[in-house]
């Protein structure tokens, strides 16, 4: 029976190559999204897990007195005092990092970012080895990863070698490299490259770090808890070091702890004052996931909705194997069969669409690795076969009980009334319409935000500034003078922080009211080389010895917050950091970040030249690139042994604008797909109501009708649910567009009438030609011949 | 072999009730070649439909080898139909996807014989009608007579104890149809029941017995 079915369905497959070759190929990238949009999920929450220890494991996180929300960072002293003072802690593990250049030999530097942590931190966790040992309790060893290995010593053996971390002049540390590292998988929240003992920090100014420092903050703290029941009761005991921290950092209180398991950690997203890394967003961990399962719908209609619509065909084959014997669930069965050949073709496809497709998909977003290794992960086994059967049930069930459920009597009198018009068909076309719709709004919602992000006002000058990173200090006048005499440059300032990396997050009061605000330390012409505009008030004057210390600007959100309109802020009083400071001059908003960010308050306060750590450059826009290849120049001059950290300021925008035109470009992709599978649908449905009426539409040709009449008769039964599903569509498109946009863009286009217009005739207009296609050939056929033909 | 008692069929349009089969009375002996006639539209497809339980009816009672047709389940029906009933249509009805020798093969495979048993009964139909040549073809590359001759093969190789024909000749040229109805004699000769529908006098002549069908009665 098998072997029959089989090859009718073969050779009727082969014998509709077009069609068969359609729904392969369509189901073929309904399937591939899935197992895209699956292993996208099952990545996002992969963050971690190969930790064997990962439910006794814990991070240890802080409240801040003043702010919302619990804070990465963890005081150091609690750390290890936690494991003396209190019982349930098996291991306490301390992890750091900073930013210090690293030399081999006679090599080129690198900026890197070194890690510090306690020797237990591999018993806590699985980075296994690569080669040597594993063992920094020796405080003159490194381990490094195999990627870095490769970077620093290429082919050569990289154990025994020796390498300098250093940082100004008071700060030069030799370690040995004794043990190479596997890379840190990209689904850890816990990076590095570089990891050493923690003995081995040295703060900025060369100094060691006492054991009993409450004023150094921890990127992570984590504890060994066997007990997870103990966990909550810790977490209310390291209560006992709020006073003492208190008084240690009066700019950073802790006001309570909390510990949470590694899972829990990984499974966070948008912890504040977080050093480790995140899975990644939810976003991007369900959107895929969504856009897949339209996809994957969209899919299963178009081949049920086809299937159907050649039904025809098929029952008389149905009606004769019914005389034949056959039951109508071995009729079902064959129809599913024949579905089931389908998708298996489409299934096999579908591996080597996303062969390609993932790595691309990949390559557009930081941070994100998925992957299907199609042969030895069992749940993406069990996944796909789970696909295969409901994606069989879902395109073959709906044709295989509908065709097979006719008598056979019925059927060879000819009068079945055969579907693909019916109401079922055209809600099915319907639903296809609605998805096609929510991805073109999609597509060019986010192609729009693409557009908008590129030319959005960030409220400074940030086209034709570059930036230095300067972290020695004591060398700084030097390097800005050799600047300033480079003739192209229009303005220039020192700066402790600057716009887009990096600044403090402090808590603000001022009339009784308390909030978090960016706070930061700017040189005296900053304001002026970023074109920061002053809306009221004045500027900072380094004349006024009082600006160091008490002045402050502000920014109109900042001011909004309090209330203040306008001039009302100049002179009121605002309290930070134990410190009162007044207000001297509001500034026009600009954006602090990039904008996946909202738009934030900002407190700026004047600092001295003895704390910069930043040269902000400004020229003009063609004059850009000579100047920092001269600021390079200068660079090499002045600092030999340092590596170059320069950067353009609009590099801010890129990975903003990669990001929404990433997505654009993976709509606008599923767009197309999933118009050609409602054109193709739709296509199908027309072509069926052309041949039910052919007789019809001769007839009132003959008396008469004009072409006009002819498409109102073929397309009445689909505009107005075309026009029902197309509104649902748009509401659909514009609910997921705005809900995408709002949780990845602080600031974005949002959608716009236009948008969903624009959406509108590129549906109607690809739907016109398809039917209007089939409707041409109606109207232009010989009336005489077809009513000969009945 | 068969019996018909009071057998109405009919179809509801509206507020109107139309009667297709009325109060139709027919008993068949085994080795009967029975003709049913009648005009165009008076329900000798209906009839020929009900009794090879291609079709229901609605009132009245049915026995089939002494099984009482009208209490049978689907199944049970099916089964039975399989298992005695062959059927021969005007217009073949062969599926087009399948050559001949699988046209002829398919309903052994529905009854579950096996792969080498079918091949003998295969063959030997094929021997019989001599069509062995044509058994690779598909149906659309034969002559109408020839596809017939596939459609009676098909409705014989399960060894019936049934024949239904509905205008078996319909589509046929005069000298094809008197080959079919030679054919049809010389079963009827062997043993086999046969009723056919026919428009034609002289098709009629080759059976027993003649059913006159009026509006869906029987003329008396
Ligand atoms: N299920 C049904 N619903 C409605 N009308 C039906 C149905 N089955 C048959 N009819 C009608 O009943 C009448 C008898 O049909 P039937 O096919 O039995 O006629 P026939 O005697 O075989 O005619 P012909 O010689 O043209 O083949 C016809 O008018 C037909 O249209
Ligand atoms: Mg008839």
């Amino acid at each position: 029976m098998f072997k029959s079915f089989s090859k009718i369905v073969l050779r009727n497959m082969w014998r509709y190559k077009g069609y068969t070759l359609l729904n392969v190929v369509g189901m073929a990238i309904g399937i591939a999204a899935m197992v895209w949009g699956y292993q996208t999920y099952r990545y996002s929450f992969s963050f971690d897990n190969f930790h064997k220890d990962r439910d006794n494991v814990y991070r240890g996180l802080t409240y801040k007195e003043g702010a919302d929300g619990v804070k990465g960072v963890f005081p150091m002293a609690a750390v290890k005092q936690a494991q003396n003072d209190f019982s349930g802690i098996e291991e306490a593990v301390r992890y750091l990092s900073r930013g210090l250049n690293v030399k081999y030999d006679k090599n080129e530097p690198f900026a890197e970012r070194a890690h510090f942590t306690d020797p237990a931190f591999f018993e806590l966790f699985n980075f296994p080895l690569v080669a040597g040992s594993g063992n920094i309790a020796d405080k003159n060893v490194v381990l490094i990863t195999e990627r870095t290995a490769k970077k620093y010593f290429g082919n050569e053996d990289p154990l025994g070698k020796p390498l300098i971390f250093y940082s100004g002049d008071s700060y030069a540390l030799p370690l040995t490299v004794t043990g190479v590292l596997k890379d840190v998988p990209v689904n850890s929240t816990i990076q590095f490259d570089f990891i050493t003992n923690f003995e081995n920090f040295l703060r900025g100014n060369g100094s060691r770090v006492a054991p009993d420092d409450w004023t150094l903050m921890m990127d992570a703290a984590f504890f060994k808890i066997p007990n997870p029941a103990d966990a909550q009761r810790l977490a209310k005991e390291f209560d006992k070091y709020i006073s003492v921290q208190q008084k240690a950092r009066e700019d950073w209180k802790a006001a309570g702890f909390k510990l949470i398991s590694l899972p829990e950690n990984a499974a966070m997203t948008n912890l504040s004052n977080n050093n480790l890394g995140e899975r990644i967003e939810d976003s991007a961990t369900y959107g895929p996931f969504v856009l897949a399962l339209l996809i994957f719908l969209s899919a299963c209609l178009n081949f049920s909705n086809t299937s159907v619509s050649r039904a025809n065909r098929r029952l008389k084959e149905m009606g004769m194997r019914k005389v034949m014997g056959s039951s109508q669930r071995q009729l079902i069965l064959q129809m599913l069969l024949e579905c089931g050949f389908v998708v298996v073709l489409a299934v096999l496809l579908s591996t080597l669409l996303n062969y390609w497709w993932l790595p691309a998909f990949n390559q557009m977003f930081n941070g994100v690795k998925v992957t299907a290794d199609y042969f030895n992960d069992m749940s993406l086994l069990l996944f796909m076969a789970v696909a295969v059967v409901i994606t069989t049930l879902l395109a073959g069930a709906y044709p295989a009980f509908y065709i097979s459920r006719f008598n056979p009597s019925t059927i060879f009198r000819g009068t079945v009334k055969f579907g693909g018009t019916n109401l079922f068909s055209r809600i099915m076309l319907g639903l296809q319409v609605s998805i096609a719709m929510i991805t073109v709004v999609a597509g060019i919602g986010f192609a729009r935000n693409a557009e908008f992000q590129k030319n959005y006002d960030y409220g400074y000058n940030i086209e034709n500034t570059i930036g230095v990173i300067v972290f020695d200090t004591t060398s700084f006048p030097a390097f800005k003078n050799e600047i300033a005499a480079i003739p192209q440059v229009t303005a220039l300032a020192g700066t402790r922080n600057h716009i887009g990396y990096g600044s403090r997050s402090v808590v603000a009061e001022a009339e009784g009211k308390k909030g978090e605000t960016n706070y930061l330390e700017i040189g005296n012409d900053y304001v002026k080389t970023m074109n920061l505009k002053i809306a009221e008030g004045r500027g900072f004057d380094t004349q006024m010895e009082g600006d160091y210390d008490h002045s402050i600007l502000i920014t109109q959100n900042l001011a909004a917050n309090y209330g203040w309109k306008d001039k009302e802020a100049l002179d009121k009083k605002i309290f930070i950091d134990s410190m009162h400071y007044s207000v001297i001059g509001i500034l026009k908003d600009f954006h602090l970040d990039q904008l996946f960010d909202p738009l934030e308050p900002v407190v700026l306060k004047l600092a001295k030249e003895n704390r910069y750590q930043f040269l902000v450059i400004q020229s003009k826009l063609s004059d850009l690139e000579t100047v920092y290849s001269k600021t390079r120049d200068a660079w090499k001059k002045v600092f030999p042994m340092k590596p170059f950290a320069g950067f353009y300021q609009n590099e801010i925008k890129a990975e903003a604008y990669q990001v929404t035109k990433s997505i654009a470009k993976i709509f606008t992709w599923f767009a197309i797909i999933s118009i050609l599978l409602t054109a193709t649908g739709l296509f199908a449905l027309v072509s069926l109501t052309v041949l039910k009426k052919t007789k019809e539409i001769a007839l009132r040709k003959v008396v008469g009708a004009k072409p006009r009449d002819i498409l109102v008769l073929i397309n009445r039964g689909y505009f107005w649910i075309f026009l029902l599903a197309s509104a649902i569509g748009c509401y659909g498109g514009y609910s997921l567009t705005r809900l995408l946009l709002d949780m990845i863009f602080g600031v974005n286009a949002g959608i716009e009438v236009s948008t969903l217009i624009r959406s509108a005739i590129v549906l109607f207009v690809i739907a016109g030609i398809t039917s209007g296609i089939k409707v041409w050939q109606a109207i232009r056929a010989n009336p005489a011949k077809n009513l000969r033909a009945e | 072999m068969l019996e018909l008692k009071g057998i109405y069929k009919w179809v509801n349009t509206g507020n109107n009730r139309v009667f297709l089969l009325k109060d139709v009375d027919l008993s068949v002996q085994p080795g009967e070649f029975i003709s049913i006639m009648g005009p165009s539209g008076s329900g000798k497809s209906t009839l020929l439909n009900v009794i090879g339980m291609l079709d229901t009816f609605d009132q009245g009672e049915y026995n089939f080898l002494h099984e009482p047709v009208h209490k049978l389940k689907e199944k049970q029906r099916s089964s039975l139909y399989k298992q005695y009933i062959g059927f021969v249509f005007q217009a073949y009805h062969l599926i087009d996807e399948l050559t001949v020798y699988e046209n002829i093969e398919t309903p052994l495979i529905y009854q579950d014989i096996k792969t080498s048993e079918r091949k003998a009964m295969v063959a030997d139909v094929l021997d019989r009608f001599q069509i062995v040549g044509k058994k690779d073809l598909f149906p659309t590359q034969l002559s109408g007579g020839q596809q017939q001759l596939v459609g009676i093969a098909r409705a014989l190789i399960a060894r019936p104890k049934l024949l239904l024909a509905d205008e078996p000749t319909g589509n046929l040229n005069s000298k094809q149809g008197e080959e079919i109805m030679g054919l049809f004699k010389q079963l009827n000769d062997e043993g086999m029941t046969i009723i056919q529908v026919t428009h034609s006098e002289k098709n009629a002549a080759y059976g027993s017995r003649i059913i006159n069908l009026l509006d869906g009665m029987v003329a008396r």
